[in-house]
């Protein structure tokens, strides 16, 4: 078996902490392999622009792609529901629910039938990094209440939650990441969302908003995935094959440590260090969510008989783990004490 | 012979009348592209209203623009060479090259343009493809389809130079309307 | 051969195949498309046509019609000329007046925006003609017009600092305010440049005649005062809301180009011929530079794809040198890849490469993105793939591609003058950060 080259692009900038996390993922293949894997991660815009990614690597202008399912909303709606059905698809599930979902529950399935026989490319897609629940985001100017926000121009992910949020009455645009504070800085928008402290930080968003909102359900859960060409993977023997597989999962773990601390760790600095105002989101923003999130998805279902079963897994899947994961988990975010960390 | 000559300039011309044509409503884009901007800017900062749609119309716009003004440019002799030799040449052998060119360099990167396009315009058409940088999420195909028609346009056209050079080779001599090959500025 | 070496091969191919005269874009083009072709199979092809819709979609591009619009309405009312003839009539006595106001006007623009494509053509639009009619040296004048257009990367605020910020960590409001005395100091040195060449040889910016002087000054500010104040308060609202972070550029281009329309046509200089001209070249001088972005962006990514950039920083770095003349040597590999590629895939591919090696030497580095940024500069300026100087020539088709070059490499020379300043004296760059800080 000879060696197998990829070259990835990625959707975000090397300074970000998911890029970080897909060179290590990259190192573990090689290690496991024995050398016989070389992945090299490129940052967003090398070859193309992120919104280009999908059809890059069907073509196979790229041998990979680093993104998230819901950028390519535009090939068919049902896209978002695998990396980022808001407010947990309406249901409350949380990101690791999602997470079970996928693994568990049919998702993986189901999105895998989503490449091949929905949009029908030639991509082996791999979940790798669950990184929600993204903030809200931040803010030129303090907002009180979603009658505020509905005066300002906010990038938010591309995808149906441009559409729950049209139907709040606010004025969403999508960009990709690297665009946001240049756009800001010349005026295009008001508010911006990107991912969390640590990214938002390091894209620079604290030198032109100054008030941070944490809480946000438009993207309660948010899993980075990465595509191969599916001409390159069939280059990899069964063993490789099983070994970028593990090494996916293994990502994802390594995830969940980074989500919890660098962002905590952004989060002092940004506060301290830059002098930013962090907000609670004022309340009337999530029923109002909700109540969109609903209306929106039972709308596209409706309309996609492909969006309809995929929304209809995640319901039934609520159904099982919500009872359970919801009733007990609110407790453990406090371990029963009030902490004198808070 | 003469008739051969006048026969190729015919057809040149022939050919030059559609990107004469297109150019000439091409450059009306740009009525739309201010109003549209225009209208937002108003509204953004004004009425505190941004509409859903300019961010998108103006790229859709632009975008088309530049590419299906492509083929007027080339009819104009609008595309910038590098003439430091170039200029000092005889017609015969200006003609020469740029036949040379058409063939070897302008063609190839045409036709992927049109070919190349049409399957991302086709598969966009086909799918119902949709943008996704906004609520408004409008379709991707009308955008899309600029590319294979501007590289149709931009083929057309090559074929009337061509001819042009073609005339020159024969004739020893660039015809007449053609003569300065600057942009009217 | 290697990819990476293919690469490299196809740069020194293109510097033959763009004096042949053909088409720059359509030869770009072919050329990428063939070294594509070799290393990466029709692949390629797709990426043509990705990193055509990449530029198709880019808004900030979307400015350049909208200047390209501006421009030519102004000049087909006569308004600019005029305004340039009484400037001159003002500084009558001056050598060299005319390259005083290119420069002073780049410096603001720069200000005002952080792109160069819209300067150069709104500076070239405007400037060009008055040069040509007073007799000015066109090299010397199509250098201070695309000199003073690429102020607009480094000056904030700026795409490219914008862009380089989160590449090496740095904030890009830290950047903007490094880049300032620097831009500042390139400006000057444009200027005293000017000057001094004028002073030494007043035939390359000669003084009005005494015989053509105005007798008084009072007719002259009256008609400068009446006829193109109104062109001087649309220009400046246009670029004062760009530079109070009102709107953007490409905003304030739109909003721009209806109220000039409004102005020229409202006061009875326009009539339906010379709209329809505008018109038609705005489209034309678009549809040139625009496409021979789509050419260079493609030839950019066929180039970082073989990976020829990374290989290039990577023999640099095998060499294990002093500090100093690693830096010296990184400058070098950047202003060396800046004649092929435009700053985007160098900010993008290059400098994250040599990162850990600037840093491993304890180099300040607010300090090096500065020196790059102004290393980057120079790229603009560096001909044959010097987008300025076609933006130029598109505007100004009576000078030649070989003057504007000439023009071009005198202001590189500057550029890298201020390179070694900024390596003498880095408290250029790390001074203001500090205090505003
Ligand atoms: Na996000
Ligand atoms: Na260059």
């Amino acid at each position: 078996q000879s060696t197998v080259r990829m070259k990835i692009q990625t959707a975000v900038p090397t300074s970000s902490i998911y890029f970080d996390l897909m060179k290590k993922m990259g190192e573990r293949c090689d290690k496991m392999s024995g050398g016989k894997i070389k992945m090299e991660m490129l940052p967003d815009g090398a070859v193309v622009n992120a919104f280009e990614m999908l059809d890059a690597v069907d073509k196979g202008v790229v041998d990979g792609g680093y993104s998230w399912t819901h950028y390519w909303s535009g090939k068919n709606t049902a896209a978002g529901l695998f990396s980022n059905p808001a407010a947990g698809a309406g249901t409350g599930m949380d990101q690791i629910s999602h997470v079970a979902w996928l693994l568990q529950g049919g998702g993986m399935t189901l999105y895998k039938r989503f490449y091949a026989e929905v949009l029908k490319l030639n991509i082996e897609p791999l979940m790798v990094q669950p990184m929600g629940p993204d903030p809200l985001g931040w803010f030129k100017t303090p907002i009180a209440s979603l009658e505020d926000m509905r005066k300002l121009k906010y990038r938010a992910p591309p995808g149906l939650v441009g559409e729950i949020f049209k139907e709040m009455g606010i004025n969403a645009v999508a960009m990709p990441g690297g665009e946001i504070v240049p756009a800001a800085q010349r005026g295009v928008i008001d508010a911006a969302e990107w991912i969390g402290p640590a990214d938002d930080l390091a894209l620079g968003f604290h030198t032109v908003f100054k008030h941070y909102y944490l809480q946000g359900l438009h993207q309660s859960t948010d899993v980075g995935e990465v595509l191969i060409n599916k001409r390159v993977w069939d280059k990899l023997a069964p063993e490789h094959k099983a070994i970028v597989e593990t090494a996916a999962l293994a990502c994802m773990t390594e995830t969940y440590s980074y989500n919890v601390q660098r962002n905590a760790q952004a989060l002092q600095k940004i506060q301290g260090e830059f002098k930013v105002q962090v907000h609670d989101t004022p309340k009337d923003i999530f029923p109002a969510f909700i109540k969109a999130t609903n209306l929106v998805y039972d709308r596209e279902a409706g309309k996609n008989p492909f969006f309809k079963e995929v929304l209809e897994s995640q319901r039934q899947f609520a159904k099982l783990v919500v009872p359970y994961w919801n009733k007990i988990v609110g407790l453990y975010y406090n371990l029963g004490i009030d902490s004198p960390y808070k | 012979m003469q008739a051969t000559e006048t026969g190729l300039l015919r057809a040149a011309r022939a050919l030059d009348r559609v990107a004469i044509v297109s150019g000439h409503l091409v450059a009306w884009m740009i009525v739309p592209l201010v109003l549209a901007l225009s209208y937002e800017v108003v509204a953004r900062y004004w009425f505190n209203a941004p509409t859903q749609w300019a961010y998108d119309m103006t790229f859709m716009l632009y975008g088309s623009f530049f590419m299906l003004g492509a083929a007027y440019t080339l009819q104009r002799k609008g595309h910038v060479r590098t003439d430091s030799f170039y200029a000092n040449w005889p017609p015969r052998r200006q003609a020469a090259v740029d036949l040379a060119g058409y063939l070897l360099m302008f063609f190839p990167f045409v036709g992927v343009l049109l070919f190349v396009g049409w399957g991302y315009f086709w598969k966009a058409f086909v799918t119902h493809e949709t943008f996704v940088s906004s609520s408004w999420q409008p379709i991707t195909w009308p955008f899309k389809l600029a590319l294979p028609v501007a590289g149709a346009l931009l083929a057309l056209q090559g074929i009337s130079e061509c001819l042009k050079c073609l005339h020159t080779l024969r004739s020893g001599a660039w015809p007449g309307q053609d003569a300065p090959p600057e942009i009217a500025v | 051969m290697s990819d990476e070496v293919l690469g490299i091969v196809a740069l020194l191919v293109l510097f033959g195949a763009i004096f042949i005269g053909f088409p720059i874009s359509f030869t770009l083009g072919a050329l990428s498309l063939a070294t594509g072709y070799i290393a990466l199979g029709p692949v390629v092809f797709d990426l043509a046509i990705l990193q055509t819709f990449s530029v198709m979609r880019d808004t900030v591009l979307a400015s350049i019609p909208f200047f390209l619009f501006m421009g030519f309405l102004l000049e087909q009312s006569g308004l600019m000329e005029r305004l340039f003839r009484g400037i001159q009539q003002l500084l009558a006595g001056v050598r060299g007046s005319l390259y005083i106001a290119v420069i002073v006007t780049a410096t603001i623009f720069a200000a005002a925006t952080g792109i160069v494509g819209s300067s150069v053509t709104l500076l070239g639009v405007m400037a060009g003609p008055s040069m040509i009619k007073s007799g000015y040296d066109p090299k010397l004048s199509a250098g201070a017009i695309t000199a003073g257009g690429t102020l607009g990367i480094l000056i904030p605020p700026s795409v490219m600092l914008i862009v380089m910020g989160p590449v090496v960590g740095v904030p890009a409001t830290d950047l903007f305010a490094a880049a300032v005395l620097p831009g500042l100091l390139l400006s000057t040195l444009f200027l005293v440049w000017c000057l001094l060449r004028c002073w030494l040889n007043p035939a390359l910016g000669p003084a009005l005649p005494p015989e053509l002087r105005p007798t008084a000054l009072g007719p002259v500010v009256k008609d400068l005062v009446l006829g193109v104040l109104p062109v001087i308060v649309v220009i400046m609202a246009t670029l004062g809301v760009i530079l109070l972070g009102i709107a953007t550029p490409t905003d304030a281009g739109a909003v721009g180009c209806a109220a000039t329309f409004l102005l020229t046509v409202g006061s009875g200089r326009m009539r339906w011929p010379q709209i329809r001209k505008s018109m038609l070249q705005t489209l034309e001088v678009s549809c040139m530079i625009l496409l021979l972005v789509v050419a260079s962006n493609l030839f950019g990514a066929v180039f970082a794809r073989l990976g020829s950039p990374e290989f290039m920083a990577e023999w640099l770095l095998g060499l294990s040198l002093p500090p100093m003349l690693m830096l010296g040597l990184i400058l070098g590999l950047i202003f060396v890849l800046g004649w092929p590629l435009e700053w985007v895939p160098i900010v993008l591919i290059v400098v994250p490469v040599v990162l850990p090696i600037v840093q491993a030497a304890g180099i300040d580095l607010l300090w090096f993105c500065t020196l790059v940024a102004v290393t980057l500069q120079t790229a603009w300026l560096s001909p044959p793939v010097a987008l300025s100087a076609y933006f130029l020539k598109g505007v100004v088709p009576q000078w030649e591609l070989t003057q504007i070059y000439a023009g071009m490499l005198q202001f590189m020379g500057l550029q890298v003058l201020a390179v070694i300043i900024l390596m003498l004296f880095p408290a250029l760059a790390t001074w203001l950060p500090r205090v505003a800080g």
